[in-house]
């Protein structure tokens, strides 16, 4: 090989490398976030719509719905559920294995507000709000998330990334 | 005989850019590894339940093979075409997820392009 393809190798891997490197240093710079609370799925009360298939409570003290959405092995049932402001979607994991609820893009989750997984997750909590569990949960357990504005929101099982649904928030 | 083979300047683009995204993965899968897990079919993780960031990092080391298999270039053929065949697997595995994973139909293409590229040039 001439020299010159030998430069455009090394000066190919050099540049691999500085952008590997660029990457490293921006993740290790964990931005300041501030800390909310996630409002709590509070005393719920079943109001059930038994044909639909989508188990429909109240959140007495909030007046506000929980949808509950069920995860098996063959995904999310219902794949699409549609609430209103302040309603709660209760994600509950009846498969045999882990999920870990998170609005899409997969694996970054800024869909809902532009943070991504890496500055809203913290130990494997979540940190600002966001629509994303920022943790493997274990068959049996569920996830609730409260949706304070309108829009359609796409979500993922990030450890099963074809695992998808949507929620729309009216 | 010199380490890596004697090839033009585009075929070195090439290598090195196929090789760049199986080199890329692995390592980043030992920090963040449930970003990376998801990616795998759902039979595969049942099939090595609950072990699937070892069977992870298992893949990883399988990239960084043929990775470097492909920068060395000796019948690259083979691992062209394992890199292809994986890329594509990926992708039809996670088709919801394709907005992300269109690149790899490219990067597939590329590795299918170093698999058959003509032999005086390839194959040392």
């Amino acid at each position: 090989m001439t020299k010159i393809g030998w430069a455009v190798v090394l000066g190919s891997i050099l540049l691999i490398g500085a952008i590997v490197a660029v990457i490293f240093l921006f993740r290790s710079m964990t931005p300041a976030v501030t800390t909310t609370e996630q409002a709590p799925v509070a005393a719920l009360e079943t109001e059930a719509a038994p044909s639909s298939g989508i188990a429909v409570t109240t959140d007495v003290a909030a007046s506000s719905k929980v949808v509950t959405v069920t995860y098996t092995e063959q995904g999310f049932s219902p794949q699409s559920v549609s609430i209103g402001v302040g309603d709660t979607v209760h994600f509950v994991n009846s498969s045999s294995h882990s999920m870990w609820v998170g609005v899409d893009e997969h694996p970054t989750h800024t869909k809902y507000d532009g943070t991504s997984t890496k500055e809203h997750c913290e130990q494997g909590k979540n940190t600002n709000g966001t629509f994303d569990a920022c943790a493997p949960l274990s068959a049996g357990t569920s996830y609730g998330f409260k949706f304070t504005k309108s829009g359609t929101f796409p979500y993922h099982n990030h450890v099963r990334a074809a695992s998808v649904g949507t929620v729309i928030v009216k | 005989m010199p380490l890596l083979p004697q090839i033009s300047v585009p075929e070195w683009l090439l290598r090195i850019g196929v090789v760049g995204s199986f080199l890329y993965p692995p390592f980043d899968a030992l920090m963040d590894p449930y970003s990376w897990i998801g990616y795998f079919p759902a039979f595969l993780t049942n099939l090595v339940a609950p072990h699937g960031v070892l069977l992870l990092h298992a893949f990883g080391v399988l990239e960084i093979g043929i990775a470097l298999w492909l920068l060395l270039g000796r019948s690259i053929r083979i691992p062209a075409l394992v890199a292809s065949i994986l890329l594509i697997a990926i992708v039809v595995c996670n088709l919801p997820q394709f907005q992300v994973l269109f690149r790899d139909v490219s990067i597939a293409l590329a590795a299918l392009a170093l698999a058959f590229w003509p032999k005086q040039s390839t194959d040392s």
